[in-house]
């Protein structure tokens, strides 16, 4: 449970930029190249390329290389956990209620 | 086990958790702010909590390890995770809010990490005392866009793991 929302911290703090949003909603369409997910921003190559290390980083997208191109794609594992963040959570809270629960009857 | 109520409000980026114990509100609260009474059910189930630093004031932290002893936790059997709660706001057996993170064991927070907002509320209710939680996440859009993109992305596997199986049994 701690080593979950740990991860997911990194979830979120890389779904804190809106460029980086906007990559993830755009790789929900489909694989892209590094240059064809560069192509509508005004930034340097090495600025997306940062970018996309942040998103590697936190486990939402992967790459590979082919041929001379790197494909870049979601990594589902890592949406679906995000997915089920706000349900763990809440879980963790209940568990933690009911060990008060207890620890106030046990006096 | 008494029924915890949740409620989510995107719009203010807030989930809330209540829940009443048939307890007075003095009981609760000391179970928040002693250490030695923190220790004892704060940890997840099979973790011992060990409070290094405790300082529950306006500005003061507690600083504290969590140890996983239970076997069948296979992965985290062994490991000792470090947490701190800084403390920002206290109002005397009526509410406290805090910042939670996660550190090392020297109390070193995580750097690039967005930290939760949380707020404790204590109220007295005829049973006993109510309970609020109530977090705030980093950003809307981190919290919208997270539940989002797993809908979206949730749905579209599922439609993936149907074709799979509509191709293999034709």
């Amino acid at each position: 449970m701690v080593e979950y929302a740990f991860s997911l911290d990194g979830i979120f703090g890389s779904l804190a930029d809106p460029t980086r949003r906007d990559i993830l909603s755009r790789l929900q369409l489909g694989q892209l190249n590094v240059s064809e997910i560069a192509e509508p921003y005004d930034m340097s190559l090495a600025a997306v390329s940062k970018h996309l290390k942040i998103l590697e980083q936190a486990k939402l997208i992967m790459k590979r290389r082919k041929g001379k191109e790197q494909i870049v794609s979601l990594e589902p594992t890592a949406m679906m956990q995000a997915a089920r963040y706000l349900e763990q959570y809440e879980q963790m809270w209940n568990d933690r209620f009911d060990r008060l629960e207890m620890y106030l009857k046990e006096e | 086990m008494g029924q915890m109520n949740v409620t989510k409000d995107a719009e203010n980026k807030t989930l809330m958790f209540e829940r009443v114990f048939e307890a007075p509100r003095d009981r609760v609260w000391n179970a928040f702010t002693t250490a030695e009474q923190l220790a004892q059910w704060w940890g997840p189930r099979g973790w011992r909590t060990e409070v290094k630093e405790f300082d529950f004031s306006v500005g003061g932290h507690l600083l504290y390890g969590m140890t996983c002893e239970d076997p069948a936790q296979k992965d985290f059997y062994g490991r000792t995770e470090w947490a701190k709660s800084m403390y920002d706001a206290i109002d005397a057996k009526n509410s406290f809010d805090y910042r939670d993170f996660f550190t090392d064991e020297n109390g070193t927070v995580n750097e690039g990490m967005p930290t939760m907002k949380i707020r404790m509320e204590f109220t007295e209710v005829a049973e006993g005392t109510k309970l609020v939680s109530k977090t705030v996440f980093p950003t809307q859009e981190a919290y919208e866009q997270t539940v989002a993109m797993g809908v979206v992305e949730g749905v579209g596997q599922t439609w993936d793991r149907l074709g799979e199986l509509v191709e293999k049994e034709s």
